[in-house]
Formats: C-alpha cells, structure tokens, sequence
C-alpha cells in the first residue's frame, strides 16, 4: 500500500475537527487513516445514489 | 450441594420452586464457585457479594415474581448500576457510580433476578486492549470480546446468565468461543437506556444475553424485553410469551444461506465443516435449506467500521484533548481515528446500512424464509499469543456484524468443537421481533444435539 498521507495531514484533519492529537500518535494515525481509505473504497465505489440514507433506525418492515 | 457447573437457569428455579434450595443457598454457592474459577479467568471487574447475599434473603423471604426470582446474573461493566462502579474498562471512569439502575438490570430486578456483579469488558468495549480475562476451554486463548466477562462467567458458572451488549458481535462472539448461547434481540427491542454512552454506537449497539440454553434466553429476554420511553431508540411493539412456542420445531421451516457471501470470508475448514452438519441437523429434523444472495452484504465490514468508529467516538472529543493518556493507545488511535473519518464516508456507510435492510428484507420475502443460518464466527478463539487485535478484529465478525446494520435478531448457540476441543457457534437470525421463530429453531437444534451440555473443566 502507498503511503499517501504524512503526519502533517493528520495534524490538519484533526484541526478541522477541533482536535489536538498527542505527537506521538500523527504517524501511526497516518498509517491507520491510509489503511482506512483502502478498506472503505468499495464503500465509496458501491452504487448507492438510488439509496437513502439511514437516519433512524426503525427496524420494522414496511410494505 | 448445586454443581454449579452444569445447571441451566430453568433447572434452578425448578429446585427454588419445590425448595430444594433457596436463594441464599444459590447465591452463596455462586460465590464459592467465582472463588474457585476466578483466579484462573478473571470474568468479573466487581462481585457485589453482600449485596447479591441481602437480595437474596429478600428473595426468600417473598413468593417468586418469575422465572428468575433468585438467579444470579452478570452484568457487564457498561451497563449502570445503583449499587456497584461501573467503568468499561477504563481508566477514565474509575470510581464512577450512579445513583439508577440500567433499565435492563431494573427490570432484571423487578423479575426478582439477584445482581452478582459487574463483568469484565474491553476498554470502552472498543475491542482494541486485551482484557485479562481468559477462555475456559483453554486459558492460552481469547475469550471473545467485548463482552469478555459475560461468556466466561457463564460457561464455568460463576453466573447463570449475563447481560452483554453487542454492537458488531460482543455477546454473540464470547459466546460462540465459550459453548454458550447469545442472544443478539432486535434492535429497539430491549432498551438500552444506562449503557455508558463512551463505550456505545447507538445505532449498532443492543442490550443481548448469554445463557447455557436457548430456553433460558427465552426467560432471560422476556424480563428485560418491552418499550422503555426512556430511550429513543425503543420500539413499542407487544412483547410475546416468548416460551409459547419453544417446542415448535423447525419442521416446514426454510432456512436462508448465503453461500455468496461467506465465501467471501476467510472460514476455517473445521469451521465449515461443523456448520455443514449443523445445517444437515436442521435439514434432518425437516427444514429446508434455501441459498439466497446478498451482494450488498460485501460492504458489511466497510460500513459497519464507519459507524461503529464514527459514533463511539464522539462522546471522547474532550477527553481526547484533556486526558490523552489515561487511554490505552490502541483505544486513543482508534477514537482519534473515528473523529477525522470524513463525513462522505459516514454517508457511504448509512446508505450501504439502508441498501443492505432492503436486500434482507427481500429475500426473506421472496424466499419466504422463516429465518437464516450462518457460522456466528468464521474461526475458532486464537492463542492470545498469536492475535494482533485490531488486525484480527475485522476477521472475526463478518458474519456477525450484518445483523446489528440490518437490527435483526440473531442467536448464537453451541455447534461443536474443534479437534483441538475449541467450540463454534451457529448462528440463527430471524425477522424483525421474530425472536420466537429463532427460539424454537435453537431449541431444535439442542434437543437433538449435545453441544450445549459441554462445559470447560476449571476448578
């Protein structure tokens, strides 16, 4: 697997969010993160536009 | 003197009932075997002896209310207690106590059901620390997680049920590694108000049960079943007299596999084999097995990380920031890693949830499926030497994890061992709120097998 995401990135991400990560933890969240966008890319490539999300969870079957 | 090793919740009412034994006997012979087993699986975080022992006198003292009028229960260390800390595992909540009861131990009270202490988990129930409980069957080997304690207690009877919770598999998985049996309820069906809300995914996570019976899961269910207004999530729908149809059988039932899908995991052979005869079992006692597919079901672990990580950890942002290292590192990275995942995955995952409800639903319809079969684990419990826990973690619930996406109900019962005397599960699930269906097809398959009656040797 390419590494595709620096320490820097994390730190940036975690910024976004209004978080501060210990230093200690950027490099293997970069690692952690990179193998995350790796696993869910089936997730992001499904064709799901038709779909809704769900937003409850109501788990009776309607007709 | 009771062998706690070996009796089922609904024998030990039978030998309360005729006052063969009373409840402090019970309660007093539950301490002495959590004495003996303790040192060697390590199950509870808390025993509430004088506690357990006060409401036990009090259970004596008054005609039985139900079924577990006097049966000691374990309760996992998420759910709260009035009596006891509750902590998950955790460093951060050391000490924390409340003043209420979970609505599940409330309601396990009301039942007259004795509270024997709360039970070791994971830390935050995140699965990614090793907990120092250990496996009956062999005390090298993981416990299943993260409702570790529950299973244990269970299988070496230093309790006679549990309650759990399960977001992804933590009942259904410690009890398909220990012989015992799981219960995973509808989503809604049992109220989840009390669960710490640090170590839950709200909408994956239920309240479930571990017993030594499916008959006992029935009774443990039917008292902490019922619509709580209390949390959101709770469906007010009847809750049935879930032993009325107990003996049914499975004779004219279809059954569901999914061959597609989980020839997609990676099943051990010994595995695939005991889930074989499994399903011959229920063939032979006159159901008929119906293939249907579930491509869908291939974005299970994908979406299920997603909101399982997402949700878990937004109730961490503070301590994340102010108390970084009173976490484990391997639970800190994964909450760190659940509050940068990117929105456009979040939505990814709630649309695969909501494709995958709809493609269930249709083949139970089209098939007309009264419920389906599945291996509850694709391998047996590994040498804790060997496992790298959040390597390992994704292997050991595909097949678990779909049913906490779609919210039905899946119960976890003993298939057989492997040749190196380690046990797997089969896995029933049923329509929404059809927990008597996988009753009566668990049921079953007990009565004509011997699985259930195994117990792990620890003294």
């Amino acid at each position: 697997m390419a590494r595709r995401l620096a320490p820097a990135d994390v730190a940036l991400l975690a910024e976004l969010a209004g978080l501060h990560f210990p230093p200690d933890d950027l490099v293997p969240l970069a690692a952690a993160l990179d193998a995350h966008l790796e696993f869910v890319a089936p997730l992001l490539n499904a064709e799901l536009d038709d779909t809704n999300p769900s937003l409850t969870h109501d788990p009776r079957w309607r007709d | 003197m009771i062998d706690l090793g070996s009796v089922t919740i609904r024998e030990v009412t039978r030998l309360l009932r005729l006052r063969k034994l009373s409840a402090v006997e019970l309660i007093e012979a539950t301490l002495r075997r959590i004495d003996e087993t303790e040192p060697l699986v390590h199950a509870y975080v808390h025993v509430a002896a004088e506690q357990a022992l006060d409401a036990a006198r009090r259970a004596d003292a008054e005609a039985p209310r139900s079924p577990l009028h006097g049966i000691p229960i374990g309760i996992k260390d998420v759910l709260v207690t009035r009596d006891a800390p509750t902590q998950a595992g955790s460093r951060l909540l050391a000490g924390f106590t409340t003043s209420h009861d979970a609505t599940v131990v409330r309601r396990l009270r009301e039942a007259g059901a004795v509270m024997i202490g709360k039970q070791v988990t994971h830390e935050f129930a995140c699965g990614q620390d090793v907990p120092p409980t250990r496996n009956p069957w062999n005390l090298r080997h993981y416990p299943g997680g993260s409702s570790a304690g529950g299973g244990v207690s269970v299988a070496v009877g230093s309790a006679l049920g549990a309650l759990g919770t399960d977001a992804g598999g933590s009942v259904r998985k410690p009890a398909a590694v220990t012989a015992t049996v799981g219960l995973k309820p509808t989503h809604g069906r049992v109220s989840g108000w009390g669960t710490i809300r640090a170590a839950s995914a709200p909408s994956l996570d239920h309240v479930g049960a571990f017993t030594r019976s499916v008959e006992d899961a029935a009774l443990l269910l039917q008292a902490v079943a019922g619509y709580d207004p209390a949390d959101r999530r709770s469906v007010d729908e009847p809750v049935p007299n879930y032993l009325a149809d107990l003996d049914r059988g499975v004779g004219g039932m279809r059954l569901g596999v999914a061959p597609g899908y989980f020839a997609g995991a990676e099943l051990q052979s010994e595995i695939g084999t005991l889930v074989d005869a499994a399903f011959k079992e229920l063939e032979r006692l006159g159901a008929t097995l119906v293939p249907v597919e579930l491509p869908t079901f291939r974005l299970t672990l994908p979406a299920g990380f997603v909101i399982l990580m997402t949700e878990v950890a937004q109730p961490h942002r503070r301590w994340l920031v102010e108390r970084p290292k009173d976490y484990g590192d391997g639970t800190r990275r994964l909450l760190e890693l659940g509050s940068i995942i990117p929105g456009a995955h979040v939505q990814a995952a709630l649309r695969a949830c909501m494709a995958m409800r709809a493609e269930v639903q249709a083949a139970f319809r089209q098939s007309r499926l009264d419920a389906m079969v599945t291996p509850t684990l694709p391998m047996t419990s590994m040498a804790l030497d060997d496992m790298v826990i959040d390597r390992d973690l994704p292997r050991l619930i595909p097949f678990t994890l779909p049913w906490n996406l779609t919210g039905l109900p899946a119960l976890s019962i003993p298939c057989g061992f492997t040749s190196a005397g380690l046990p797997a599960g089969l896995q029933v699930i049923g329509r929404p709120f059809d927990e008597p269906t996988i009753f009566s097809i668990g049921h079953a398959y007990e009565q004509a097998t011997p699985w259930h009656r195994q117990r792990p040797l620890v003294n």
